[in-house]
C-alpha cells in the first residue's frame, strides 16, 4: 500500500464495504437478459453507424451492456432503458472515436458481404449511409431507423433541433446524389 | 431518401454477435462480478489514475522508479461503485477507493466543449460572459465538480471529486497549452 502513499487522493487498505459490493448490481439476471435480448442488437447498430467497424462496435455494445447491468437507477420503462442505452452507446463511440487504440478495421465491403443485403437497392443504401460523415450517419440512424422524431433525436444527441434538422436535410442531399451516382455508374443489369 | 422500409430493410440484417452477447453474460455471472472489462477497465475509470499517478512524477522520482513499478503489478480487479469511484484490488487482496474521472476542454467548431466522463457541455457562452464555470454531478453519494477559469481559448479547469460530505479527495489541474 506503500505505493500510493505519496497520491493525494487514493486511500488504501480500506475494508470493502459490504454495501459496495451490493450497490454495483444493479438489477436481476433475468431482467438483465431480457433487456440485452431487446435492445443488443440497437446498441450495436448505433455504435456500428459511428464505427463503421463491427469489431469496435461490438466492444462499445458489451461495455455499454456491462454499464446497464450495473446501473442503480430504476427506470420507468423499457422505452427508458432504450433510450438511456442508445445515449450511453452514443458516449462509448464518441470516445472510442476519439481514443488512439482503435484500429480494429474491417473493409466496409467484407462486413457488407455477411449482411447478404436482397438487392443492389439495399446495397447502395448501405455504403450511401457509411459513407456520410459520422454526425449525419446517426442522426439518420435515429430518425429513419429507429423512429424517433426530431426532438427526441436531439435529446439524445445533445444538439440543438435546429441542427439536427439541418443535418437530416444535409444527409438527405448527400444520400440522394450519392444513390443517383451509384445508379449511373452501374446501370441495372437484368 | 424517404424511405423508411428500404432504410429498415438495409440494416436490419445488422446484429451483434452471439460470442459478443455471451462474453458478456459470462461476465455478469461470473463469481467475483467483475464489472469492468479490461482494457476498458484502464482507458475508462481509471484515467483517473493516469491522471492521478501523472502527480506522483516526484514522488517516483524519489523512490527512484520503484512506485509505478510497484503499482503495474498492483491492480488485479477493479470494482465500479459509481461514476466516479471505483474499488481496486490488489493481487495480495489489499484493497483501495480510486476515484476520479477523464476530464478535458475540447475546442470543436470554434466552440469550447467540457468533456467530464461521458458528459459533454458547450461551455462557451458562459465562460465568455463569466469567464468561470463551474460543473458538479452526483453519482451514488460521489461528487465530481469542474471549476473552469479564464476563457474559451485560455482557460485552467480543476477537478475536484469526494464523497458527498467529505474534502476533495483528488484535484485534478489543467490548462490550455
Amino acid at each position: 500500500v506503500g505505493f500510493f502513499a505519496p497520491l493525494k487522493g487514493i486511500s488504501y487498505g480500506r475494508a470493502l464495504p459490504e454495501q459496495h459490493t451490493k450497490e454495483v448490481r444493479g438489477m436481476s439476471d433475468q431482467e438483465f437478459t431480457r433487456l440485452v435480448q431487446m435492445y443488443g442488437d440497437t446498441v450495436f447498430r448505433v455504435s456500428f453507424h459511428f464505427l463503421k467497424s463491427r469489431a469496435d462496435a461490438e466492444d462499445v455494445t458489451q461495455t455499454v451492456l456491462l454499464r446497464l447491468f450495473q446501473e442503480k437507477k430504476p427506470f420507468a420503462s423499457d422505452e427508458h432503458v432504450k433510450h438511456w442505452l442508445i445515449r450511453v452507446a452514443v458516449n462509448e463511440s464518441k470516445r472510442l472515436l476519439c481514443c488512439a487504440w482503435r484500429r480494429k478495421t474491417e473493409p466496409l465491403e467484407d462486413y457488407a458481404e455477411t449482411l447478404c443485403l436482397p438487392s443492389r437497392e439495399h446495397s447502395d443504401l448501405f455504403y450511401a449511409v457509411m459513407a456520410l460523415p459520422v454526425k449525419y450517419r446517426i442522426v439518420v440512424y435515429l430518425y429513419y431507423y429507429e423512429d424517433y422524431p426530431v426532438e427526441e433525436v436531439a435529446r439524445i444527441l445533445g444538439r440543438n433541433r435546429s441542427t439536427v434538422q439541418t443535418q437530416l436535410m444535409r444527409a438527405r442531399g448527400m444520400l440522394y446524389d450519392q444513390l443517383k451516382e451509384d445508379r449511373h455508374e452501374r446501370p441495372e443489369t437484368v | 431518401m424517404n424511405d423508411r422500409k428500404l432504410f429498415k430493410e438495409t440494416f436490419s440484417p445488422m446484429h451483434v454477435s452471439e460470442e459478443a452477447i455471451s462474453e458478456v453474460m459470462k461476465m455478469t455471472q461470473s463469481k467475483n462480478k467483475k464489472l469492468l472489462r479490461l482494457p476498458q477497465a484502464v482507458a475508462g475509470l481509471c484515467a483517473c489514475l493516469v491522471l492521478v499517478l501523472g502527480l506522483a512524477v516526484t514522488a517516483n522520482a524519489a523512490t527512484g522508479g520503484e512506485l509505478f513499478d510497484g503499482i503495474a503489478g498492483m491492480v488485479l480487479d477493479i470494482f465500479q461503485v459509481n461514476d466516479y469511484k471505483g474499488i481496486g484490488v490488489s493481487e495480495s487482496g489489499e484493497e483501495f477507493t480510486l476515484m476520479g474521472t477523464n476530464v478535458d476542454l475540447i475546442a470543436r467548431e470554434g466552440r469550447a466543449i467540457l468533456v467530464v466522463g461521458e458528459d459533454e457541455e458547450d461551455i462557451t457562452d458562459a465562460l465568455t460572459r463569466d469567464g468561470a464555470y463551474t460543473y458538479e454531478r452526483t453519482s451514488g453519494g460521489t461528487v465530481c465538480r469542474v471549476e473552469v477559469t479564464g476563457t474559451p481559448e485560455d482557460w485552467k479547469l480543476e477537478m475536484a471529486v469526494f464523497d458527498e460530505g467529505d474534502q476533495p479527495a483528488i484535484t485534478i489541474t489543467r490548462a490550455s497549452d
